[in-house]
């Protein structure tokens, strides 16, 4: 499997990250590297084998759709912890990109 | 005042009233002090908080109140666990400045049993690595060498217990993360089976594999430990109803006639010749013991490490896309939505998180999904069922926990690869969701070798006992690093 340089600036567009092109570099050479080793998966015949995507014995369980309240002391903690905010409102950057506030 | 102890001393001295728990607190946080700038086990220390619950227990002592065998103790948590009012980074800066509203379950079994929370441990940011040096607060070190690895990814827990800095730790495994870090500061560490407790409040990273476990100085401390954490939780649905075994009693029986699977490839031409033959002296000590040493082969076994490295990137990347700088954390600034998610994420996650996003999403890519992501889980089904084939015809396994001892600072960091492959011995018990025990077994040039006990899943208590048997005839778990 060998990556471009294109591919991995796709990758981390999807992922939201930014690279700089030293690092598009290393990281084309790293995830080569890594995505060749881990192709070695394709030798094992798994014809007729089901996937495991989690271990648990449990069946779905389900619970009343219940409002929670929390204290005022929580509260204050939960906007604190905001990176931004004005007043007890949670301030995000606009969505849409020729929005002007 | 005695020092250098396990946790079911501890908790003879602070029941006897021969120590206070504010005086084990106090005790602690001078070792740390003193140790804390050399090994880097703590990323936060909050003092004076565990002091005030620690003066709590010791009032309701003094009462005369029923309490827990761990009341009054104190105790580190990897901070890629959520703990309520101390601050909780997964060792990344997108979390700097990131303080928890609420307990994961596991710590608060543990503070409502009287635990004393007294730290945060350093590890791989968001778990991600083998040797605690993708923490962007610096890489924890080995007690034993500090310009070693403590290991990864819950270094700062295992050093912990090492250095003697707290009575025990509560980390994280999802691919050898507890297991790996035991071995190389050669303490006691549990990787509970998936489910045996519960995962609400660890940051997640592979939702599939991810569990919650103790570090300690002995199997006897680990039972006492999971005597309080383990069982179901209603806030993490994948929590076993199975009821908890009484591990402390369980672990005192003699393994007379236990079968030991020894698989062979565990043992191939590049393990460290010294370690193979600690593990085979380990073998004779099982047999002194009474237990039955029989050869079995798990030959999907070099799948495990390829198989892990798919499935963990693509759970990671998922888990991952949430730490985005809107709700919670640091943001980056930037003018529009796009770049302030890339600004945030940019100097927020060192390299191996986003090498794991990558890897993640782009085998998560239509194209892809198929031959690398499906085609894992599969592989997973084979090493799964081929495991507990294995257990049909023995009770407990035991390898090596790593195939060399902990290795220098630097080594592998510019070798993703090279630094994948420590888990060698480690993703397939992962992989099939049972439990494994890492204690030590011997020391090289000063330097600890781990035993690795995998039991079925579920059979803690089995795996629990055989160490703790084995740590009857032995002293290797009661050797500390001089520091």
């Amino acid at each position: 499997m060998k990556l471009t340089t294109e591919d991995v600036e796709r990758v981390a567009r999807l992922a939201r990250l930014e690279l700089s092109a030293d690092e598009t570099e290393r990281y084309t050479t790293e995830l080569t590297a890594i995505l060749s080793f881990v192709e070695g998966l394709q030798a094992v015949d798994t014809t007729g084998v089901a996937p495991t995507s989690y271990i648990t014995d449990e069946l779905d369980e389900l619970r009343a759709d219940d409002v929670v309240q929390i204290d005022a002391g929580e509260r204050a903690q939960l906007i604190d912890a905001f990176p931004v905010s004005k007043a007890d409102l949670l301030v995000v950057p606009p969505v849409f990109s020729n929005y002007k506030a | 005042m005695k020092s250098h102890i396990g946790l079911a001393e501890w908790a003879m001295l602070l029941e006897k009233k021969e120590v206070s728990s504010v005086e084990a607190v106090n005790y602690f946080v001078e070792r740390i002090e003193k140790n804390n700038v050399a090994l880097n086990s703590f990323i936060t220390v909050d003092a004076d908080e565990a002091r005030r619950a620690a003066s709590v227990i010791d009032e309701r002592r003094a009462r005369g109140e029923a309490l827990s065998t761990i009341a009054g103790i104190p105790f580190g948590v990897k901070d890629a666990i959520n703990t309520a009012a101390m601050r909780s980074t997964g060792a990344a800066k997108i979390l700097d400045n990131y303080t928890p509203t609420f307990d994961s379950s596991v710590i608060k079994k543990i503070r409502d049993a009287g635990g004393i929370l007294i730290g945060k441990h350093n590890c791989d940011a968001f778990g991600h690595g083998a040797s605690n040096e993708n923490s962007m607060y610096g890489a924890a070190r080995n007690p034993w060498d500090v310009s070693r690895v403590a290991g990864g990814s819950s270094g700062g827990s295992a050093a912990s217990i090492a250095a003697d800095l707290n009575a025990f730790a509560i980390g994280e495994d999802t691919g050898g993360s507890i297991r790996g870090p035991a071995s190389f500061c050669g303490v006691s560490g549990l990787k509970v089976s998936y489910g045996r407790t519960s995962r609400y409040g660890a940051m997640p990273m592979a939702s599939s594999l991810d569990t919650v476990g103790p570090f300690a100085r002995s199997a006897e401390d680990i039972a006492m430990i999971m005597q309080h954490i383990a069982g179901h939780d209603p806030l993490d649905a994948t929590t076993a109803r199975a009821t908890v075994p009484n591990y402390v009693a369980e672990i005192k029986k003699p393994i007379q006639g236990l079968k030991i699977g020894v698989p062979r490839e565990f043992f191939m031409d590049e393990l460290d010749t010294s370690i193979r033959m600690a593990v085979e002296t380990t073998i004779k000590e099982f047999e002194s013991l009474g237990a039955k040493i029989i050869p079995v082969s798990l030959p999907h076994t070099s799948y495990a490490v390829p198989t892990y490295y798919i499935l963990v990137p693509c759970e990671d990347s998922s888990n991952l896309a949430r730490l985005d700088g809107i709700r919670y954390g640091v943001r980056g600034a930037a003018e529009d939505l796009y770049h302030t998610y890339t600004a945030s994420r940019e100097s927020g996650f060192p390299a191996e998180v986003k090498r794991r996003i990558m890897i993640g999403t782009f085998a998560l890519s239509h194209e892809h999904f198929d031959s690398f992501f499906v085609q894992a889980q599969k592989v997973r089904t084979i090493i799964k069922q081929e495991i507990e084939a294995v257990f049909n015809t023995v009770d407990v396994m035991i390898t090596p926990t790593t195939p060399e001892v902990a290795f220098t600072v630097g080594d592998k960091s510019a070798d993703p690869l090279k630094m994948y492959l420590s888990d060698i011995f480690l993703s397939s018990a992962s992989l099939a969701g049972i439990c494994a025990l890492s204690i030590p077994c011997g020391l090289i040039n000063g330097l600890p070798i781990g035993l690795q006990i995998m039991a079925p899943r579920l059979g803690e208590a089995r795996a629990l006992q055989c160490g703790h048997q084995f740590q009857q005839i032995t002293s290797w778990h009661t050797q500390y690093p001089l520091l």
